[in-house]
């Protein structure tokens, strides 16, 4: 929640403004009313959010970093899947490296770690990439 | 200095006009044509989201222009006068979309036949339409299929005796609304800061003509510019009911930070007008700075005019309606452009869309003044792109030729529904709710889906106009 007390202080503030300046501004010309509205009339600074903050703390839960021993790789990772750089909420064009991470779940591409080879799995046998 | 000014001020926008008056588009076959309907760039409180210029600019020489600042401060605008492809606008008005782009704006607005709102950059009815006849061919269209259109206008070629005879032959389909713009009731003053704009006299004439045969015709005190607008306001109001306004739609002026030499010249002028000596210090000191760079004096300022206009809103039973992001909640209606929530002489004047912030700020006013409740603002339940469907479907790249902050590879991303949900969320943007209303909405929380939830913030001005006996439950 936010600090309501500030907002209501504000209130305050507003009313007894209001009040001066239109007290002021009679009789005044155009120019002596712009000064005046200068000098009474400046925006009030908004209350503090201090509750629970969309971003980067939220994106963190949903997010992974990848370290790749050499920069080219990252090059060649951007080739097939391209990851939004911006924590913004929004995420663009991994539908790709996501069906990748779904054949997997499913059992239908096998990574032979071993060998360092792929296998797709069809119904009557097994590919091996 | 003031006369210096005052004429160099006055002799640009003349030649501006003078070398425009009259001008002919080249060759068309030849030319690159003007892309419009658009999505406005103020979709997230706007009613009519589709926009539509038939010119890529106007003829008319007003000093306080915002689409001027637009215009000079793109690099990738070009000075030679365009206009819309015609022949396709008409075919996707008939029902026959051309091209990919006339396909998405035809899919998600004119089969739906919702509200086309003409008049966003440039003026409908200016000088160019004399020598070009671009826009009668249009609004033909438009009239034979009697599709809803808003304009928003203030040129004279209403007055050409083929527009008139083409608004009274359809007058009884009631398919047009007219918004006309002024900044004062005053000729004298108009001929200083509207160059080549008929006088509000004549018109006055034009909101009368329409009004007349029957239309709905709104006042649009856009930009409402203090030090100008509110001198002899109680005359141009009675007059404007006179030639039988149905609604008043304001917004105060705002000024650029960002502004090239040429924009300065016009600021400084405006400055001379209203009286103030450094226009840009005036409006630094009394605009919030959360909103950016784009300067709106903050809502203290502003009080004293908008009441006024409120109160003759309500004595005479006609429609306020206030685009500024100040006092916004005291719109009547969910479309602070000043059309009705009702229509039933065409009930397709109705079709805006009410999922957009100012129809929430208005029903949360509305809400807190009638019930005291506190209305709460969830993402979800403000946009939805399952009714307005281009908000998930319309990419940038398809659409915003002014985005200037995002790649290539973004705009063919990025959908109006992934910006709004991103400036949501920002609250460093000054497109966030709660920079742009000042505080009017606050964020409180956090939803299920990780997006902020805002309240409403009752005023102190709202305790205080009841207390006066002025009604804010409408």
């Amino acid at each position: 929640m936010e600090d309501l007390t500030e907002v209501v202080s504000g209130k305050t503030r507003e009313s007894t403004i209001v009040q001066r300046f239109s007290d002021l501004i009679k009789d005044k010309s155009e120019a002596e009313v712009r000064k005046i509205e200068e000098a009474l009339l400046k925006p009030v600074p908004l209350p503090v959010y201090k509750g629970s903050k969309v971003g980067r703390s939220m994106f963190k839960k949903r997010s992974i970093t990848l370290t790749f021993p050499e920069e080219e790789w990252i090059d060649k990772f951007a080739d097939y899947f391209k990851v939004n750089k911006y924590l913004d909420n929004n995420s663009y064009d991994i539908e790709f490296l996501m069906e990748v991470l779904r054949l997997f779940d499913k059992g239908r591409l096998i990574w032979d770690k071993h060998e360092k080879r792929f296998s797709v799995k069809t119904i009557r046998k097994v590919i091996v990439l | 200095m003031k006369d210096k000014i005052r004429t160099e001020i006055i002799r640009e926008s003349q030649a501006f006009v003078k070398q425009n008056k009259g001008l002919v588009m080249g060759d068309e076959k030849a030319m690159r044509h003007y892309i419009s309907p658009r999505i406005s760039s103020e979709y997230m409180d706007c009613s009519m989201p589709m926009t539509f210029d038939h010119y890529s600019h106007c003829s008319l020489g007003c000093t306080y222009c915002f689409a001027y600042m637009f215009k000079t401060t793109n690099t990738s605008f070009n000075e030679k006068l365009h206009s819309v492809n015609w022949e396709k606008t008409i075919d996707t008005i008939h029902g026959n979309p051309g091209d990919s782009r006339q396909r998405s704006i035809y899919k998600h607005f004119i089969k739906k036949r919702f509200l086309f709102h003409w008049g966003g950059m440039a003026d409908p009815f200016c000088n160019f339409e004399k020598a070009n006849d671009v826009g009668y061919k249009i609004i033909q269209a438009l009239a034979e299929e009697s599709y809803p259109t808003l304009f928003s206008f203030k040129g004279s070629a209403v007055f050409r005796p083929k527009f008139t005879k083409l608004f009274e032959k359809y007058a009884d389909q009631k398919n047009f609304a007219f918004q006309i713009s002024m900044v004062t009731g005053n000729d004298d003053m108009a001929r200083q800061v509207e160059i080549g704009v008929p006088v509000p006299s004549r018109r006055l004439k034009a909101m009368k003509l329409l009004g007349d045969m029957g239309y709905f015709t709104i006042l649009r005190l856009r930009p409402y510019i203090i030090g100008v607008t509110d001198k002899g306001i109680d005359e141009l109001l009675e007059k404007s009911l006179e030639a039988g306004i149905q609604a008043i739609s304001m917004e105060f002026t705002a000024i650029d930070s960002r502004s090239n030499e040429a924009l300065m010249k016009r600021y400084k002028w405006l400055g001379e007008l209203i009286g103030v000596k450094d226009v840009m210090k005036y409006f630094k000191a009394l605009s919030p700075s959360e909103r950016g760079g784009y300067l709106r004096l903050n809502r203290l300022v502003k009080e004293r005019f908008v009441k006024t206009i409120y109160k003759f809103c309500l004595e005479n039973d006609i429609i306020f309606a206030c685009s500024d992001p100040d006092f916004k909640e005291l719109n009547m209606t969910g479309s602070c452009c000043g059309m009705p929530d009702k229509y039933p002489e065409n009930k397709e004047m109705q079709n805006w869309t009410k999922n957009q912030l100012t129809y929430h700020l208005k029903e949360a006013r509305r809400v807190y003044q009638t019930s005291g409740r506190i209305y709460k603002f969830r993402f979800k339940h403000v946009f939805k792109p399952d009714e307005d469907t281009y908000l998930k479907s319309v990419i940038l790249g398809q659409d915003h030729v002014s985005v200037s902050d995002k790649t290539a590879s973004e705009r063919y991303k990025i959908g109006y529904i992934n910006i709004a949900r991103t400036v949501w969320n920002n609250l460093r943007s000054p497109g966030n709710p709660r920079n742009y209303f000042n505080g009017k909405i606050l964020p409180f929380t956090t939803d299920e889906d990780e997006n902020l939830v805002y309240k409403y913030i009752p005023s102190e001005y709202e305790d205080r106009w009841s207390d006066e006996g002025i009604d804010l439950t409408t």
